[in-house]
């Protein structure tokens, strides 16, 4: 190859974006939309309050989808996962760090504002478990069952027995101890499907994280909402009955494999259209898990999982057309994540929060890299299978919201889920970083 | 959270337009080739609205409107597509002529129809009148740039025609969105329910929503232009950008149209061709086509309810006016415009009958004023609109049972 050869294909090859356009870019759009109200109110003299919500709510969710991209890319080029991207710009964006700063008037998204994105948000969860169902290989699954197994089974019992025992000697509580334990076991199936989307071929290392992930969330709701029941029993005597806790996690799963039927059913009739035919079935989705109270992701996953098994010829363009939303669905999710941040929160608990996750960080390695080497997995495999099990997002903060709701105006509630939702933030922001690592160490 | 009959009611609605079962029922009955499967969804927006059985109503009707402010947009996007480089040089002379000629003579008859209008409702203020020129203006420029539902001749005159007619009928769609975007910029309602006339201030907001919207759409084609086929990176662009892009145009007192259209214009005028991205505009036109058809049959308010003899009258004059414009002069115009290629092209053909019909945009446009208005004036328009246009429709259907050309 001769020189002018190479440096032709070096320029061909080097991205057209570099870092210096994408801070430019993601500046810019922030700054406009800053100008924007600024210009309003100044030179037409209409405030803000005037505008249609309309106009606040479509703008404010096109800075969400294109600013998260724009911060993705950006942190990618030091080596991060867009995730961690997408969530640092929630953070920055939204008014956890500016409330943190004492000067909430500077977030460019106030919590009203937050809570306006809250259907979006919802959607977004939605179309991650339909995606995260549809990537689960029903013949992959039975291949790999002993693997997925050991691995969830080993993990939860080291990470609950370790955790538990570190979180009785804090909170002097076996009760607390206990919930603390079992969330602490929980991973992110959205952040394992965002990281699996990420790769153009996903590897079999990936999808067994994905696998063991999706098995092992389902087994703690189900486990933590027993515990929740015990816990309100000893504590009070307002909590939900035993049966509507049973209902809410066997509801979800049986929507999930109600709705594959008809799902397919639909889809053999449906050719053309599929981005609206994509985004209603999700809108309806979520309308149906609000009206019966069933949880949206374990609804959407089943869902997922069943109809590509059931009619997998009829949903493949379904699920095409959903992977092919999945970018802008994640941004949202990842941002919203980050918007909801409490940094103050994470600030004021940081002794106890950072021990509870190292430590749980340490039974996440024990657990996982025991159960990888005794299923029989390949020594890259066994040594980085860990850092797959560290992240935690959508169905941890789930949990812990499903926690405060349970307990309502109790001091000592309303003190352990501060605790419990800064963990979770710490292993959001850490997690997805360990994971991307692992994902491109293990062949 | 929204409210789950709104969406139950889109998603039903999304869903029967998509499957196959409302394909074979559109084929099977010819008078869907004439109407388009919008008529139908309009229709059904009446019956959901307000006016009707009032499922969507209040405030479930202000849920969805981001819906219907991304749905502008769309339309804008769509409409400014059409500004390739390409496409642009190749307008011949005649179309030009025929483009001119259409917006002149229809600006004028606005002008003196929004005139006469004035003294018969007696507006409080000289904005209002601005307002309705604009509206006025935006109903009577172009016509329905569809050719199919008027039979079809293969041979090369009319092919020639038809081309004149759909090029003809995109150009004056951009005219339409730039005037109407004017009216709506230079005379608005104030918060308190007053119109304001403030040209200045309406132009200075206008050139502030360009400039914005000029910034977002050459960022996001910079962006587009590197995605190659990269659909997921063009969908999020895409979405983002016209969310974006709505939110600054309502932000700035605008509706969505002039901003996507100058998006579209942007993507248009690229000299690289973006598939991914046409291949998106493309297959979600008939989606944004018909949820704008929807929305409009819930906002708009017949005729029947007026309450006012004076606004009866008003909107009487001017669906007049525009009725007569589209029978008689629309048809001369082009006539006379198209005289030094008579002999290339076939006149006499029932594509000729195409100027008479109303341009579907009229019904976005008035769409975007209604959304903005609460007056309720801009939701009478938009039923005059409406029935214009399938006025404009049956009388070319009745034409063609005669077998005369347009004049």
């Amino acid at each position: 190859m001769t020189p002018l050869t190479q440096a032709l294909t070096r320029r061909h090859l080097r991205p057209r974006f570099g870092a210096t356009f994408l801070a430019i870019a993601l500046a810019a759009l922030v700054a406009l939309v800053v100008i924007g109200r600024e210009l309003r109110g100044t030179v037409i003299g209409i405030p803000l309050s005037d505008i249609p919500a309309a106009g606040e709510t479509t703008l404010l969710l096109g800075l969400v989808i294109l600013g998260s991209w724009l911060a993705g890319r950006l942190v990618r080029k030091v080596g991060l996962p867009p995730i961690t991207g997408q969530l640092m710009f929630g953070m920055l964006v939204g008014p956890g760090l500016w409330t943190w700063l004492r000067r909430p008037d500077l977030a460019l998204i106030n919590p009203v504002q937050l809570a306006d994105l809250h259907g979006a948000e919802l959607l977004a969860v939605v179309m991650i478990g339909l995606v995260a169902g549809s990537e689960i290989d029903g013949a992959f699954v039975r291949q790999r069952i002993r693997a997925i197994v050991s691995l969830a089974i080993g993990q939860v019992f080291v990470v609950t027995i370790t955790v538990g025992i570190l979180a009785f000697f804090l909170l002097g509580s076996i009760a607390q101890a206990i919930i603390v334990a079992v969330l602490s076991a929980t991973c992110s199936s959205a952040v394992s499907v965002a990281l699996l989307r990420e790769m153009r071929h996903p590897t079999e290392f990936a999808r067994l994280l994905l696998a063991t992930t999706v098995t092992k969330d389902l087994l703690l709701v189900l486990a933590f909402s027993i515990v929740l029941f015990c816990v309100a029993a000893e504590a009070s005597s307002t909590h939900q009955p035993w049966y509507w806790i049973v209902l809410h996690l066997v509801g979800s799963v049986g929507l999930g494999v109600a709705l594959a039927f008809p799902l397919g059913i639909a889809l053999r009739r449906i050719e053309r259209r599929m981005t609206a035919v994509v985004l209603v079935a999700a809108i309806l989705i979520v309308i149906i898990c609000q009206t019966t109270a069933t949880a949206p992701l374990i609804t959407a996953l089943t869902l997922g999982y069943f109809a590509r098994s059931l009619a997998p010829a009829a949903t493949a363009s379904f699920f095409a057309t959903a992977r092919r939303l999945f970018l802008p669905v994640c941004c949202v999710f990842f941002f919203a994540a980050g918007a909801h941040i409490d940094l103050a929160s994470l600030i004021a608990n940081w002794g106890i929060v950072l021990t509870l996750c190292a430590v749980r960080l340490v039974a996440v390695w024990a657990g996982a890299t025991g159960a990888a080497r005794g299923a029989g997995l390949s020594p890259a495999a066994a040594r980085w299978a860990w850092a797959g099990f560290v992240p935690q997002a959508g169905i941890s903060l789930a949990l812990a919201a499903q926690f405060t709701a349970e307990f309502p105006n109790q001091a000592w509630a309303t003190s352990l889920a501060t605790i419990l939702i800064a963990c979770i933030t710490t292993n959001e922001l850490v997690g997805p970083v360990l994971m991307r690592l692992a994902l491109r160490r293990v062949p | 959270m929204i409210d789950p009959l709104v969406w139950l009611a889109l998603g039903a609605v999304t869903l029967v337009a998509g499957s196959r079962s409302m394909e074979r029922v559109s084929r099977r009955f010819p008078i869907t080739r004439l109407l388009g499967g919008g008529w139908m969804l309009l229709a059904l927006g009446v019956i959901v609205g307000p006016h009707a059985l009032g499922v969507l109503s209040g405030e479930r009707l202000h849920q969805v409107q981001p819906i219907l402010v991304i749905l502008l947009t769309w339309t804008g996007v769509i409409v400014g597509l059409q500004c390739r480089r390409a496409l642009v040089r190749a307008i011949p002379s005649a179309l030009w002529r025929w483009m001119g000629m259409d917006f002149a003579v229809c600006l004028l008859l606005s002008v003196v129809a929004a005139g006469i209008v004035a003294r018969i409702w007696r507006p409080e203020s000289d904005a209002a009148q601005v307002l309705l020129t604009g509206t006025i203006a935006a109903m009577a420029i172009g016509w329905n740039p569809e050719t199919r539902g008027l039979g079809i001749r293969s041979d090369a005159p009319a092919k020639r025609l038809a081309i004149l007619v759909q090029g003809g009928a995109g150009g004056l769609a951009i005219v339409a969105v730039m005037i109407a975007s004017l009216a709506l910029q230079c005379a608005y309602e104030t918060p308190q329910g007053g119109v304001v006339f403030a040209p200045l201030g309406g132009l200075l907001t206008l050139a502030m929503e360009i400039g914005a919207v000029a910034v977002v759409s050459l960022g996001a084609h910079e962006i587009l232009r590197d995605t190659r086929e990269d659909d997921a990176r063009t969908s999020l662009i895409v979405i983002g950008a016209l969310c974006l892009l709505s939110g600054i145009a309502v932000t700035f007192g605008g509706s969505g149209l002039l901003a996507g259209m100058i998006f579209g214009a942007t993507l248009g005028m690229s000299s690289r061709r973006m598939r991914g991205l046409e291949g998106i505009i493309s297959s979600a036109e008939p989606v944004v086509a018909s949820g704008c058809f929807f929305f409009a049959g819930m906002t708009l308010e017949l005729p029947l309810a007026l309450d006012s003899a004076t606004t009866a009258l008003t909107i009487g004059a001017i669906a007049l006016m525009l009725a007569t414009t589209r029978r008689v002069l629309k048809p001369l115009i082009m006539k006379i415009a198209l005289a030094p290629v008579a002999a290339s092209i076939a006149l006499d053909s029932p594509i000729a009958r195409a100027p008479i019909r109303q341009a579907p945009l009229t019904i976005v446009i008035l769409l975007a004023f209604a959304i903005q208005d609460s007056s309720g004036i801009a939701d009478q328009l938009l039923a005059v609109a409406v029935l214009i246009s399938l006025f404009s429709i049956a009388l070319t259907g009745f034409l063609s049972g005669q077998g005369s050309p347009a004049t």
